[in-house]
């Protein structure tokens, strides 16, 4: 696993940045207060969990008038999930020789 | 930090259930399927595991022993790095068999340490939904 991964996981890790990314994912880009009155924390926890987002580059950021949009940047999770991927198909190797155990005629 | 990004992956055996969890839960069998070496003295919650696999070895604990059902255990998801994920093996009875469910959760545990350490993924560069990671944060739903 990379720097990179670390951080994206660790963004990840938390529900209410998983719900912002979801929220971004379905509709790009919203400004902080938008965000705000869709969550049960206020526009200022709001910045901090796309401030964490943002440095983990599952977020960018454009200015736009007195506010800033956020916009949702999937690349990141793409190595993430390869990594995650990768772990699965050894999980599924493993399984279809599990299988050819049990189905074996040894004595278990 | 609650459990968040967990895999998931089954399969349908014809063998029936008390087969499968001699296959998973005996040290012997286990190592067959599984590609390695491992060993445990005893099938008891909280007894240590070691598991000898491609020329590294990783310390693992049972966590859950319920016959013939479920099986757990804490281990290194990555070698030589103390954060543990959680591997569970789940047994059901279904019409074809038994069903053999595996999976493995906490990955974000290894996020701290891995942020210090380098080495590269092999990245594709193949591109994916947003709805596929939804795959992987089962957990994530806010209660």
């Amino acid at each position: 696993m990379s720097d990179r991964e670390g951080q994206v996981l660790a963004a990840l890790a938390d529900s209410t940045r998983r719900q912002l990314l979801t929220t971004l994912a379905e509709n790009s880009p919203k400004t902080a207060t938008q965000l705000a009155q869709a969550f049960p924390i206020t526009r200022q926890g709001i910045l901090k969990h796309l401030d964490v987002l943002t440095a983990a580059g599952l977020v960018q950021v454009r200015p736009k008038g007195r506010e800033k949009r956020y916009w949702l940047a999937p690349e990141p999770l793409q190595s993430v999930t390869a990594w995650i991927n990768a772990i699965g198909a050894r999980w599924d190797e493993r399984l279809q020789q599990l299988k050819d155990l049990v189905e074996s005629d040894e004595d278990l | 930090m609650n459990s968040t990004l967990a895999l998931e992956r089954s399969i349908v055996t014809a063998a029936d259930g008390d087969r499968v969890w001699r296959a998973i839960t005996r040290p012997q069998h286990f190592s067959r399927w599984f590609g390695g070496d491992i060993r445990f003295e005893r099938l008891a919650v909280g007894e240590p595991m070691t598991f000898h696999v491609g020329g590294q070895t990783g310390p693992a604990t049972i966590a859950i022993v319920e016959p013939p059902e479920r099986f757990a255990f804490h281990w290194a998801a990555e070698p030589g790095d103390p954060a543990r994920t959680l591997v569970t093996f789940r047994l059901e009875t279904v019409a074809d068999g038994t069903r053999v469910t595996v999976t493995e959760e906490g990955f974000e545990a290894l996020a701290e340490r891995a942020r210090r350490r380098r080495f590269e993924l092999n990245d594709e560069g193949w591109s994916i939904q947003m709805a596929n990671l939804a795959a992987y944060l089962r957990k994530g739903e806010d209660v």
